[in-house]
């Protein structure tokens, strides 16, 4: 047998099976409605805005509004562009013209993001894996079940297995990339000391002591102030940090629910106590981590639980 | 699409993907680098010039005294009142986050860090680390920045812009100035001093030609 042959089976059995239509369908439903609260948060920053103000001139625009030529923010487009991206939050969890709303969502995450980070040219990478995501949505049938447009065109034909699995296995494999380059960045940018403790004891003391007044949440900043102090601690943090990453695409190939629920659990205290004790905005991310269940077997699971429960 | 149109889609998608990364490429939704990534040890261990053996052998590394911790402080109400500037009437004024119509994170952004010269993380993260191979694909020399920005400059170009000032007008900003404190931790975390640094940039008649219609 050929290296390529031996290399489809595994691509096939990896990529290509497990999941059904149900499921994705379910899953588009999470995605729509997690999309809407992500980018509310990633964007509650530019609803303050005049939208008859001036509109600032930008110190570094992204590069799509470089090659578009947009030097400069219009205010009135972006209290739009917001809502249009919860209308169109709300059409992909419904699944109503669910390509076009995928399509209309992705060019206002662009837009907004745009406008956000060429204020001040910092580039954020919160939305890479929901924008992934969503793409990944946008080439598959996930419209073709669970959805407004189902009932309207109820004779398209059913999700095959493989076309229900690409994409969930599809954003599976992204976030677990995602982690992995994570780490496989620090090593390059940094190398190993990132992962020494000091990186983690900066940002708790910047998160306990950098803010000129008492912002209030004391008992908490005094915690990071605490944990601060404790150099075998903070590397123990920064030691686990390097796993945590490294091995994060393990989950991809774990089939036992257990371990799934567990190292993602793990995962989601990682995310809260980053944010919580460092101010890291990665808060949002294990909403994400629900690609890597089956909702539809979850929903299963919870009607035969409720019938047996009435029953 | 058939199977095995997916099966090219997915091969072409991920293919992307990691280009992205082996070229470190860092333009949304391309990404080498999804984290802050960037960390240099204050205290990290250098040669001192005394230790350098004088036989040509390789300098000895010796630790530099106990470390300080230096904290940048953030004043979010200073920075949503924004720089001190001063016009070309000689009048002063404050420009903040509601004369410019921006968040508070971006004034305080372009309070603390672009006005004191401190480039965004996506700047220091690939000035400090392209790979050779990178570099050449870039077509860069040695030494020679993958991004390299002028902030006073694009500050002035944005702040007189966004009011609606031309080099000419008695109001055109000619300097800005922003202040922030810093806190000095000893070894044992007690608070040693504080300190305020100070940046004042002043315009550059040369720079009128950002503002050429």
């Amino acid at each position: 047998m050929s290296v390529a042959g031996s290399l489809q089976r595994v691509g096939s059995g990896l990529f290509f099976t497990g999941f059904s239509g149900e499921s994705l369908g379910l899953l588009r439903v999470w995605l729509g409605y997690t999309a809407l609260v992500y980018c509310l948060f990633q964007f509650a920053t530019l609803v303050i805005l005049d939208p008859l103000g001036p509109g600032f001139y930008y110190i570094e625009p992204i590069w799509y509004f470089s090659v578009l030529g947009i030097d400069h923010h219009i205010p009135w487009l972006t209290p739009v562009s917001l809502v249009v991206m919860v209308a169109a939050c709300v059409c992909v969890a419904r699944g109503t013209h669910t390509r076009l709303s995928i399509a209309v969502l992705l060019l206002t995450i662009l837009y907004l993001k745009g406008v956000r980070d060429s204020i001040s040219g910092d580039v954020h990478h919160r939305l890479l894996i929901p924008f992934h995501m969503l793409l990944i949505l946008l080439l598959s049938r996930s419209g073709d079940v669970h959805s407004v447009d189902a009932r309207r065109n109820p004779a398209r034909a059913p999700l095959a297995e493989w076309e229900a699995s690409w994409p969930i296995r599809a954003m599976q494999a992204y976030l677990v990339f995602f982690y992995l380059f994570g780490a496989i960045a620090k090593l390059r940018v940094s190398g190993l000391v990132w992962f020494g403790g000091g990186r983690i004891e900066g940002l708790l003391m910047s998160r306990s002591v950098g803010f000129a007044h008492d912002v209030g949440g004391w008992s908490l900043r005094r915690l990071s102030w605490e944990m601060a102090q404790i150099p075998e601690l903070c590397a123990f943090l920064g030691f686990l940090t390097l796993v945590f990453e490294v091995g994060f695409p393990v989950i991809f190939f774990w089939r036992s629910l257990t371990l799934r629920v567990l190292f993602l659990a793990g995962a989601t205290v990682f995310h809260i106590a980053n944010f919580v004790l460092a101010g890291v905005q990665f808060l949002l991310m294990p909403l994400l981590f629900v690609v890597f269940f089956d909702l539809a077997a979850i929903r299963d699971r919870l009607r035969a639980r409720r019938r047996r429960s009435a029953g | 699409m058939s199977r095995s149109q997916v099966a090219w889609l997915l091969t072409f998608y991920f293919g992307a993907v990691v280009v992205g990364v082996v070229f470190q490429i860092d333009r949304f939704p391309l990404s080498w680098v999804p984290m802050y990534s960037n960390y240099k040890p204050k205290n990290e261990k250098t040669p001192a010039p005394e230790a350098a053996s004088s036989t040509g052998t390789a300098p000895v590394p010796v630790s530099k005294p106990p470390k300080e911790h230096r904290v940048k402080v953030r004043d979010a109400d200073e920075a949503a009142k924004g720089f001190f500037a001063t016009h070309r009437d000689g009048t002063e004024s404050r420009i903040g986050m509601h004369e410019l119509n921006i968040a508070r994170r971006n004034m305080w952004r372009l309070y603390y860090q672009r006005i004191f010269g401190g480039d965004p993380p996506k700047f220091k993260q690939a000035n400090r680390s392209l790979d050779p191979l990178s570099r050449w694909v870039r077509g860069l020399e040695e030494g020679e920045p993958v991004f390299s920005a002028d902030w006073p400059r694009r500050l002035f170009r944005s702040v007189n812009a966004t009011l609606g000032l031309r080099p000419e007008d008695p109001r055109f900003v000619m300097r800005l100035e922003a202040f922030q404190e810093l806190r000095y931790f000893g070894p044992d975390y007690e608070l040693l001093r504080t300190e305020t640094r100070h940046a004042d940039i002043h315009w550059n008649e040369e720079w009128a030609e950002d503002f050429a219609r």
